[in-house]
């Protein structure tokens, strides 16, 4: 009872699956194995595989975050909206999280360091 | 005294509806291999419904089963129910659609489970990194959610197809 | 589909924080003389690292090969410039600008300092070049939006006839006449906002100071206005330029030498009304912010230029923006277009290395 519909359908839902592999899966983004957390006046390398919570003191007070699974992300800041917080975990080389009202700024390092970033 | 009557199509509804709900409760006690991918075996009552009966009965059933599960499962309003809401509107959106077309579209139990299963774990994955886990990282797993879809949805479209033919239409 | 618009307001991310920024920049600009040198042993024990808080942005500048007392000197100094262009540059804070500003509109002449008068004269030829593009002139406009405010509201866009009538009004820096130290200007609309500009003519500033006090290889960078001086030992400074709407770098480049690097993008000040986006760059030919780009990377010898170029490539827009740029000098450009494509200009392409997965769709531009 299998009809021609349900062939095309199956077809169709194949190929729409396999198209989103190229789209969207990202097999050779290399996860980061160190942050560069920088404030006002300090600039620390924090390695991915100790978790921890670390704090650092910026313009207008404490952003504190926290590195976790090889992952970080900002869990308190004192700016007004947030927006680092809301960046969530990062883990790939390159992803960049920054306060700039607090002047902190988290940018993850693998093989390929910058020296700059410009934004 | 109040009196509430039961229509024949209530029956049928609360019948179909239990069935999905143990399906989904049996599933759920279950660990799934990557987390979020699940069978989706609960769809199949909602197949042989809407095949059965029709659109209506089938969007009862598949909305029972997500609030009844969900409050047996002490998910009910929490991120979990979201996700599941989300994908039973989704599905009910698909049925919507091949309904209005003559004859279902041509298609059949099987079709109409892929369709379903894709969209199913579409909704569910824009919901999740809409209000859950705003990460770009998040997208990548996209594609693999939809293979599991779409081999969950085929699974479940065989059986449906196997069970309605049993069952013969209404 | 929905997706795009739920990056985008995921996307804007990290630069977000900048719109709340410029509020306590005099206040904390004093209490700044921020020293530090870090950076744990390995490769780099050479290099120094200072952040500031200046020209409405974090001001971030490395040192390498000199020594710990030399950097800290310098930096002394540089602290001091920026907090004489903060104060002098600022277009509604009490200060040389701020009072220019105020005066300019009664169309009489008067005299005003070096300060001003250089930063004006370094814009003119930009105005110009770029068929009034680039139009520091429009601050009216910017004031409507309320972008000059150092935490841009979300609120609504301003009504269309006040915004037509700024148009209509034409201010630009045609009409400001120079002699000397004595400026005049001739419409009683124009009032002086160089924003973006003023970050690259500073830092531009900033680098001619630290050689003049010996320092060869350094990287300056205020938010999106970045120029280097030499090298890192042996190897060039290498700048991520960030995605205007991932988290993520879209490519790196390397620079040495003497080179800026500017980037305009639509990403950097803006806000969200009725799920439009509303940000920085007004075109000052509609008095709406700019569409079809959301940023323009220029690599070029001043900061201060390639400022104004990466504006008005902004404001021109897709097809428009290989004519202005060839008029302004531009010869390497990157624009990042509305709907990820990337268009690239020969002189740039083999020195840009994307780094997103899969690869943007690029146009070779010939200039």
């Amino acid at each position: 009872m299998t009809t021609r519909a349900d062939i095309l359908v199956l077809l169709f839902s194949f190929f729409l699956v396999v198209s989103l592999y190229p789209l969207l899966w990202q097999p050779h983004e290399a996860f980061a194995d160190t942050a560069e957390l920088s404030a006002r006046s300090s600039k620390r390398l924090l390695a991915l595989d100790q978790d921890g919570v670390y704090r650092i003191e910026g313009f207008l007070g404490e952003t504190i975050v926290e590195v976790s699974e090889k992952k970080i992300r900002v869990l308190a800041s004192p700016c007004s909206n947030k927006q680092c917080i809301r960046s969530g975990w990062l883990q790939k080389v390159g992803e960049f999280s920054a306060c700039l009202p607090n002047g902190v700024s988290l940018f993850l390092l693998g093989d390929d360091r910058y020296d700059s970033i410009n934004f | 005294m109040l009196s509430v009557s039961v229509t024949r199509e209530d029956r049928l509804i609360a019948g179909f509806a239990s069935l999905a709900i143990l399906v989904h409760l049996i599933e759920a006690a279950f660990p799934s291999p990557l987390p979020g991918v699940k069978p989706g075996l609960a769809n199949i009552i909602t197949l042989i419904v809407f095949f059965r009966y029709g659109l209506r009965m089938a969007v009862w059933v598949s909305l029972l089963r997500v609030l009844v599960a969900s409050l047996l499962l002490g998910s009910f309003l929490s991120p979990t129910f979201a996700l599941s809401l989300a994908g039973a509107v989704a599905v009910i959106g698909i049925l919507s659609l091949i309904s209005a077309f003559p004859s279902r579209f041509g298609l059949s139990p099987l079709g109409v489970a892929v369709l379903c299963a894709l969209s199913h774990t579409s909704a569910q994955f824009l919901l999740a990194y809409w209000l859950l886990v705003p990460h770009p990282g998040l997208l990548g797993l996209y594609p693999i959610f939809m293979t599991f879809a779409l081999i969950f949805g085929f699974i479940s479209g065989v059986i449906s197809q196997k069970v309605y033919r049993q069952l013969g239409a209404a | 589909m929905d997706s795009i618009s739920v990056r985008n307001c995921l996307m804007r991310l990290p630069m977000i924080c900048r719109s709340s920024l410029l509020r306590a920049v005099s206040v904390v600009l004093i209490t700044l003389l921020v020293i530090s040198c870090t950076k744990p042993a390995e490769e780099s024990a050479e290099l120094h690292h200072f952040q500031l808080f200046a020209l409405g942005t974090t001001v971030s500048l490395d040192f390498y090969d000199v020594s710990a007392n030399k950097a800290n000197n310098a930096m002394q100094e540089v602290t001091e410039d920026l907090r004489y262009m903060q104060n002098a540059w600022h277009p509604h804070k009490p200060g040389t600008l701020g009072r220019v500003n105020q005066i300019l509109p009664l169309k009489g002449s008067f005299h005003t300092s070096g300060s001003v008068i250089n930063l004006l004269q370094a814009a003119k030829p930009h105005f110009t070049n770029s068929e009034g593009l680039f139009n520091p002139a429009i601050g009216q406009l910017i004031k409507l939006w309320g972008f000059h405010e150092d935490e841009i509201a979300i609120k609504e866009p301003p009504q269309a006839d006040k915004i037509k009538a700024l148009v209509a009004a034409k201010p630009g820096l045609d009409q400001i006449e120079i002699k000397g130290t004595a400026i005049k200007g001739n419409n009683d609309q124009l009032l002086l906002n160089f924003g973006g500009f003023a970050k690259g003519f500073g830092i531009d500033l900033i680098i001619e100071h630290l050689r003049e006090v010996g320092i060869h290889n350094a990287i300056v960078n205020a938010g999106g206005d970045l120029r280097v001086v030499g090298s890192k030992g042996s190897e060039p400074w290498r700048i991520g330029i960030k995605h205007p709407r991932q988290n993520g770098v879209i490519a790196a480049i390397n620079v040495s030498g003497d080179e800026a690097l500017v980037t305009s993008g639509d990403y950097e000040r803006f806000f969200e009304y009725d799920g439009k986006r509303y940000h920085h760059v007004l075109d000052p030919r509609t008095g709406y912010p700019t569409t079809g780009v959301q940023s323009v990377t220029v690599v070029h010898q001043s900061a201060g230029a390639a400022d104004a170029i990466a504006t008005a490539l902004m404001v021109a827009g897709e097809k428009d923006w290989p004519r202005i740029a060839k008029k302004m000098g531009a010869r390497s450009v990157m624009v990042v277009l509305e709907d990820g494509r990337v268009q690239l200009t020969e002189k740039l392409q083999d020195r840009v290395e994307f780094k997103v997965q899969p690869l943007p769709k690029i146009d070779l531009i010939k200039l």
